[in-house]
């Protein structure tokens, strides 16, 4: 069988379209909604939803970086899906743009909650902290007040890092070079859409090597600069192995949701189910690095019982309002999953592996939404917490949000170019892939 | 039935267009004919070596443990060095076993049967450490649960040292079984090739009546695949054990969370540099040339890359961690390992970890033979550092100046550590006179990737670049 | 597809084994995973019985040309390994909150993190045992078993196909389909003969 040299094009139906932005309103509605009820939360709504999207954009690309670096040759007829992903890398970056003027505009109570230091000002004497609530200063104790100075002091230790223009100049590093990357990549793979020239394989193998490189060290520094950051005296060095994981697991179910939209709106008949079946195989093996990474972390920071360690652990797993989180993230993205892929049929079978994505990219919500959503309740020097559970409904719908935003720019990236790579040297390869 | 179809960009596993035949005569004909000069030589300094440790051993073991350089600061230091450097070694075997198997990296093939014998071997050098810290080897089964006469007495489940036994005795037990599988259709080749009684005899003894029936081989393959899927996790768990014996503590540098992979990636990286150092010899010595081509080298070299980057974004990570905590405890000894009186082992730690794997990013390097071998000896040593950095500049400075310490390791040690090589290496040797070295059975079943009518001149070319590399 | 000329050595029956004793067979032998594979596939389609294939190495796609099911090994590692689990998990509790529980670290007696990890080992050591020991048990295999193989060189570079000769069977059909896809030997072979 030889390549048709010829590949079709896709075009998003409006009624795909209108899907997406359904979704993108709905979700702006609860954005809205609890803008106005507790602005705190709804921002930290919208971290979640940032963070989601420019993880599965990224991805896209580390994805495609990742095959090419390894020389594997199976993915070449689903790159175009990976590569329109990555497209969603803007959508990230504006989402944290609105996020930052969010933050510095607004003065709501509550507000100083999401990145405490960002608050801090060093030009109120040493450990000052403006809160525009005033919500700490009816903290008279003494006791209160040691705590309160010891806090300061840890803050203003960190902020050589932790600081508002720091924090910025490397949000925005990031993006410059996961965007360069993309860009780099990207357009070597469609130009040999025309030339067919293996040079541009070989160059991207390059610009993969290095993207890789540059990403482990981003996407660690991108956790804790977004994620670790909101409990600002809280660390652990698993962190961004942590979130990789995440975005590992939760990029191969974007992956396999989108395939699967596709080739129900009839495209992309060149995937079968032996694409399906490495896709699925990546997935049981990124759901056991998560489940590795999550016990890794938890359990040595258990064991130690080191209080400016345990302090992320304490809250979530003794609250009576938050403990249930705990144990329904390690079973929601872990346990289940792991027993549903461990059997082969479910891996080659699109539809199941349909359903078991969807289920992963809900479970990456609820990791994110352990995570970040008890941040708006958190009182920082005491580690005193409230928390609200009637909104846990309006986070999701923020991401729902996000999730139609990012099928809206996926559908019109891919309409951008050729379906297939017909002109990549492993196109025949990956053509014929066969895996059992 | 549709056969597979491979890119024009896919260079041959094995060089040289053999024939299935050529290659069960290419390798097992090594082990048919009589040692050379240079595996008796080989052989008698490593059973030299081996003998000096023993004698080391069992001095230790008589006089007992005084006779190293402890202190009651210092109370681990070389001993559990050694240990974690050679489960480290060992980890390489499973994974181009394992996991190179399940991500179908079909270059595998041609050197997994060395590096799998390479992993037990490794882990036998890696359980006698503990072994001889017992001071009373002979009681050693005593660290296992079972019912006894003392009480009973049990082992303390919660002891991340308990976990290694357990992890160790699996890791041990599963690859041994892995290698044994994997071998069994080898050994009745051999079985059926033998020209005298005995061989036929012993390697039919072996081959447990492989006789190649189809119906054996979907069992086979599915257990062969079943056995990759549980090393592959079981390989990470057991240097993440073997890091928890630190990270479970509360000592500065030895607790922190990224131990568990962070030691995962050092074990990966240290494995492959062993698995260069020892392929390219065996490659040289027994004129596998054409099997372990400089294809499979290139490939090794950039594993060895990637793995090394990981390793110093570790590093870093913990680096900056330790002075973001805001622990002064952390911080220091951060500062006191870079800086302190064993400042210079934590920088030949970098430059052989960090640095020197980074000639791997050119092509050039990564075909270079003698260039690769001296950067795998340079791994070799600074992941042995890695661990020694990590074990001693945690503990020298306790937290009461007064209490402070140094460590230098006594002779017994160095020549216990001398030892294990001697081990490591008769073991080596006897295995690639025993047994096949190379997994041809497997290495058959690959012959035809890249191999089709429409570009079967790349061989010629390929070839070409294979005898190149070694003149 | 085969390498440089070389001497092809003549097969030799030999004899299978007492079950086989009283049947007869037909053989093809060849010298090459595609042919060996599309022969088979053939005789599948044409409805012959397969005895069994015999193969140097294992050939992807074999199952599927003899139309025999995927192993179920599988499950005797799922259950031995859920076993494995269980007996760690179990023995953990009953010798730490238990036969003797201690206060160590202040932790709880049955501390379910810290058990964790010889939970996973003995789930491994268990499911991998078990499993390897049901290969050997379903395939027969076991120390010191004295086989012949049915055509020299089938664990070396041959490929033989071998065929049931039962009831009507279409010789001239099954030499015809050996023939046609490059056998290098058919082969009547029977039980008593050898």
């Amino acid at each position: 069988m030889e390549a048709s040299g010829h590949s079709q094009t896709f075009k998003p139906t409006s009624k795909a379209l209108f899907v997406c932005f359904v979704m993108f309103v709905a979700g702006m509605v609860c954005f809205g909604y609890t803008l106005s009820k507790n602005p705190a939360e709804a921002w930290s709504h919208w971290l979640i939803g940032a963070f989601y999207t420019t993880m599965m954009a990224l991805f896209g690309i580390f994805f495609c970086a990742m095959n090419y670096a390894s020389g594997a040759g199976w993915n070449v007829v689903i790159r175009r899906v990976n590569e329109a992903m990555a497209s969603n890398l803007i959508i990230g970056f504006l989402a944290m743009v609105i996020l930052v003027i969010g933050l510095l505009t607004s003065h709501d109570k509550g507000m100083e909650r999401i990145y405490e230091w960002l608050h801090l000002h060093h030009d109120h004497g040493a450990g000052s902290l403006e809160h525009a609530g005033g919500e700490m200063a009816a903290a008279a104790h003494s006791g209160q007040s040691a705590l309160d100075k010891a806090h300061h002091e840890l803050l203003e230790h960190k902020s050589p890092w932790l600081n508002q223009n720091f924090w910025i100049i490397r949000m925005v590093a990031y993006f410059a070079i996961w965007g360069f990357f993309a860009w780099k990549i990207i357009s070597n793979s469609r130009k040999q859409d025309i030339d067919g020239d293996v040079k541009r394989t070989r160059a991207n193998v390059r610009w993969s090597c290095l993207f890789i490189v540059f990403f482990a060290a981003t996407v660690c520094l991108a956790s804790f600069d977004w994620i670790m950051s909101l409990e600002p005296t809280w660390f652990s060095t698993i962190f961004g192995v942590y979130h990789f994981a995440g975005l590992f697991a939760g990029g191969v179910s974007t992956t396999i949701v989108l395939l699967f939209i596709l080739r129900r709106m009839g495209y992309l008949k060149e995937v079968n189910a032996n694409h399906f079946h490495n896709l699925g195989i990546w997935l049981i093996v990124t759901t056991i690095f998560w489940g590795y990474i999550w016990f890794s972390q938890m359990m040595l920071i258990w064991y130690s019982n080191i209080p400016e360690e345990t302090q992320f652990y304490v809250f979530r797993m003794t609250n009576p309002e938050w403990d249930k989180w705990f144990y329904i993230n390690l079973g929601w993205n872990f346990i289940v999953p792991f027993l549903l892929l461990l059997q082969q049929p479910i891996k080659r079978n699109e539809k199941a592996l349909f359903f078991i994505a969807i289920w992963v990219l809900i479970g990456r919500w609820i990791d994110l939404y352990w995570s970040v959503g008890p941040i708006p309740f958190l009182d920082h020097a005491t580690h005193v917490y409230g928390f609200s559970k009637d909104t846990v409904w309006l986070s999701v719908g923020t991401v729902v949000g996000f999730a139609g935003l990012f099928g809206f720019v996926f559908f019109k990236a891919l309409a951008k170019a050729p379906l297939q790579a017909t002109k990549d040297p492993y196109y025949e390869e990956s053509l014929h892939h066969h895996s059992a | 039935m549709s056969h597979p179809v491979y890119s024009p960009l896919r260079e041959p596993l094995v060089y040289g267009n053999k024939s299935l035949g050529q290659v069960t005569t290419d390798v097992c004909g090594v082990l048919e004919r009589k040692p050379s000069k240079e595996w008796w030589l080989g052989f008698m300094a490593a059973t030299s070596i081996l003998g000096l440790g023993a004698l080391c051993v069992a001095y230790q073991i008589g006089t007992g443990i005084g006779t190293w350089g402890l202190n009651r600061t210092v109370g681990w230091a070389f001993d559990i060095t050694n240990f974690v450097f050679w489960i480290g070694i060992g980890h390489a075997g499973t994974l181009i076993s394992a996991v190179l198997f399940l991500l179908r990296q079909k270059w595998r093939t041609s050197i997994n049967r060395s590096a799998e014998a390479m992993t037990l071997f490794a882990v036998a050098c890696a359980g006698l450490f503990p072994l001889i810290h017992m001071g009373r080897p002979w009681l050693g089964y005593w660290v296992f649960p079972y019912p006894n006469f003392r009480g009973p007495v049990w082992p303390n489940f919660r002891s991340p040292l308990l976990w290694d036994v357990f992890a160790i005795s699996t890791y041990g037990t599963i690859s041994a079984v892995f290698w044994y599988v994997g071998l069994i259709p080898d050994l009745a080749t051999i079985r059926d090739r033998a020209k005298t009684t005995m061989r036929k005899a012993i390697y039919g003894f072996l081959a447990m009546g492989w006789n190649g029936s189809a119906k054996a081989w979907r069992h086979y393959e599915v257990t062969y695949l079943i056995l990759a899927g549980l090393a592959t996790p079981l390989v990470f768990s057991v240097h993440s054990i073997v890091s928890m014996d630190f990270a479970t503590s509360v000592i500065p540098g030895w607790h922190t969370t990224i131990f568990p992979p962070y030691f995962v990636a050092g074990a990966i990286f240290s494995g492959f540099a062993m698995v260069l150092t020892l392929l390219l010899i065996t490659r040289k010595v027994l004129h596998y040339e054409d099997y372990i081509t400089v294809d499979h080298i290139d490939k090794m070299c950039k594993v060895t890359l990637v793995f090394g980057s990981l390793v110093g974004l570790a590093y870093g990570t913990e680096f900056l961690i330790a002075w973001y905590s805001g622990s002064q405890y952390e911080g220091y000894t951060f500062i006191n390992r870079a800086t302190g009186p064993f400042g210079w082992t934590y920088w030949v730690m970098v430059s052989c970890n960090v640095i020197a794997p980074q000639f791997f990013w050119f092509r050039k390097f990564r075909r270079h033979i003698p260039l690769i071998f001296v950067l795998s000896l340079v791994i070799n040593v600074g992941m042995w550092f890695e661990r020694f950095v990590i074990i001693l500049t945690s503990l020298h400075r306790d937290y009461l100046p007064s209490s402070w310490s140094l460590y230098y390791p006594t002779l017994i040690e160095v020549l216990t550590l001398l030892g294990s090589f001697g081990l490591f290496f008769t073991l080596f040797l006897v295995f690639v006179r025993v047994l096949p070295p190379i997994a041809f059975g497997e290495v058959k079943g690959v012959m035809s990737y890249a191999r089709s009518q429409k570009h079967s001149h790349r061989h010629e070319a390929a070839k070409h670049v294979g005898a190149g590399a070694h003149h | 597809m085969s390498g440089p000329e070389r001497t092809t050595r003549n097969a030799k029956i030999r004899p299978f084994g007492e079950s086989m004793m009283s049947k007869k067979f037909f053989v093809g032998v060849f010298t090459n995973e595609h042919d060996v594979l599309d022969a088979t596939t053939a005789c599948r389609e044409a409805g012959f019985a397969f005895h069994d294939v015999f193969l140097p190495y294992a050939v992807h796609g074999m199952e599927d040309a003899m139309g025999i099911k995927r192993s179920w090994l599988t499950w005797v590692t799922f259950l031995a390994g859920a076993a494995g689990t269980t007996i760690a998990l179990a023995g953990q509790w009953y010798v730490s909150a238990y036969d003797w529980p201690l206060n160590i670290g202040g932790k709880d007696p049955f501390a379910l993190p810290a058990f964790i990890p010889i939970a996973f080992e003995l789930t491994v050591l268990i499911g991998g045992l078990s499993t390897v020991a049901a290969l050997f048990a379903v395939c027969k295999l076991f120390p010191g078993k004295d086989v012949k193989p049915i055509v020299d060189g089938v664990t070396d570079d041959k490929f033989a196909i071998v065929l049931e000769r039962a009831g009507n069977f279409d010789e001239a059909r099954a030499r015809s389909i050996f023939q046609s896809h490059n056998a290098e030997q058919v082969l009547e072979l029977s039980g008593e003969k050898a």
